[in-house]
């Protein structure tokens, strides 16, 4: 037998309870599907806690102009939550492309977020639509902060000691009216991103021109990268291939930027080209130029 | 710590270590040798049970978690009289079994994807059994299976 315990909190005020009440060090748990993974080192003393259908941390609900989505929906939830596919259907698009249906029935959009992995899908959605996390203390005490300053490096946080993810919720009132999360994995399914990328904007399809503009990339630097110079070259734009050709370019500078001398800046400065045109396909559709339109132009 | 959970119908109670995963639990407590505990990182599926009906890699699920849960393993998945379910015959039939290893969790993937989408398609099937890996039959014989099982099902529906 080990030296931990375990408890499974009804709701959030059980979890204030507990974390009030007990001196040992908490471990939250929900879906497991990265604190679990073999040879991760398991917890040798305190308590378990398993938050994987603790009321309170379990809901998707709009509420004061914003989504708000409770630490503990797993990645099936999100695919398949009216809500997220009317308000940000970019989020349930990404949740599908997350491991397997056994990962996405048990992870938890909470859990991507402190796991904080450089590749984690749904993080550069996040940042890009700036979303804030809510979090709560062994105190009692509650805090809020953005994202884009919650992630602080692979795999680090602002989470505190004990402290706990309750939700997440991304603003509707700067949401673009357009979004495409293209993902690009050694394969189709259950794969790690070796590169991801959001773009989100307006986009007039009669004029095809761009209102604002915004891109985040992942898998390129420890935490989610905005790149308001790639997006920069879309703002304002009519789209044609000259355009077009800019945004990529622009894509492989980031790149270049990013990872200077790594072993798959080669391969990255390709490959973001063929991630970049997918997302443009993603937002302008059928307007888009086609790759034999650009190719002279790279 | 104590827990009472419904394992293929029944309900069981058992004192369990609050580090156990729930995949050792199943083999070890429980005596349901048939799910594997193949790679014990979510990768190759062989541990896939139902979870409330959902399949989820039960090496990545502590067995506390299931207290007051329902979980289905391959040995609750048999037919009438002991037989194997239509869904078990159907990956015989159709030589989606070779060593066998994949096979208890690849069924019950299968099962859980039928019972939440009753007509897949051929890219339905391979999206929702991804997280099952398979060394032997190369997947299309294993994917023709399911599909089967999907028209017998839609046939017998009323």
């Amino acid at each position: 037998m080990s030296d931990v315990s375990a408890a499974t909190p009804a709701d959030l005020a059980a979890v204030r309870n507990l974390m009030a009440a007990s001196d040992v060090p908490l471990h939250f748990i929900a879906g497991g599907t990265d604190m679990l993974v073999h040879p991760r080192p398991f917890p040798s003393s305190g308590c378990i806690v398993n938050i994987a259908a603790t009321a309170g941390l379990r809901d998707i609900v709009v509420r004061d102009d914003a989504v708000v989505i409770g630490a503990a929906v797993t990645l099936s939830e999100l695919q398949h939550s009216a809500i997220i596919r009317a308000r940000v259907p970019v989020l349930a698009q990404a949740a599908d492309l997350c491991g397997s249906v056994q990962i996405r029935n048990r992870a938890t959009i909470g859990g991507n977020v402190v796991n904080a992995s450089p590749a984690g899908d749904l993080l550069p959605i996040l940042v890009c639509m700036a979303a804030r996390v809510s979090l709560l203390g062994r105190d009692g005490i509650g805090r809020e902060m953005a994202i884009a300053q919650f992630l602080t490096g692979a795999g680090r946080t602002m989470l505190g000691t004990c402290e706990l993810l309750v939700s997440l919720s991304i603003p509707l009132a700067p949401m673009l009216a357009r979004a495409a999360f293209v993902k690009l994995g050694q394969r189709d399914d259950l794969t790690i991103s070796r590169l991801n990328l959001i773009l989100e904007a307006d986009f007039d399809e009669e004029s095809t021109t761009f209102g604002a503009v915004r891109c985040v990339a992942g898998a390129i630097a420890p935490t989610p990268l905005p790149l308001a110079a790639v997006a920069e070259t879309l703002e304002g734009k009519r789209l044609s291939p000259a355009v077009a050709a800019d945004f990529l370019r622009a894509l492989v500078g980031a790149v270049d930027a990013a990872i200077p001398g790594r072993l798959s800046q080669p391969y990255k400065r390709c490959a973001v080209m063929g991630v970049g045109l997918d997302a443009l396909q993603g937002v302008a559709g059928g307007l888009c130029p086609r790759w034999e339109d650009l190719e002279a132009l790279l | 710590m104590k827990i009472a959970a419904f394992i293929n119908g029944t309900r069981v109670e058992a004192e369990i270590d609050p580090s156990q995963r729930l995949s050792d639990f199943l083999r070890t407590s429980q005596r349901l040798t048939g799910l594997k505990e193949g790679c014990k990182e979510g990768e190759c599926g062989a541990c896939t049970v139902l979870l409330d009906g959902a399949p989820v890699n039960s090496c990545l699920v502590l067995a506390f978690q299931i207290d007051g849960r329902t979980v289905e393993t391959i040995e609750g998945l048999r037919g009438t009289n002991g037989q194997p379910s239509p869904l078990q015959a159907a990956f015989v039939a159709h030589g989606g079994v070779q060593c066998g290893y994949c096979t208890p969790g690849m069924v019950m993937a299968a099962e859980g994807l039928l019972r939440g989408n009753a007509a897949p398609d051929d890219r339905a099937i391979r999206h929702e059994l991804a997280g099952n890996l398979c060394r032997c039959t190369g997947y299309q014989l294993i994917i023709e299976a399911v599909a089967a099982e999907a028209a017998r099902r839609a046939d017998d529906a009323p």
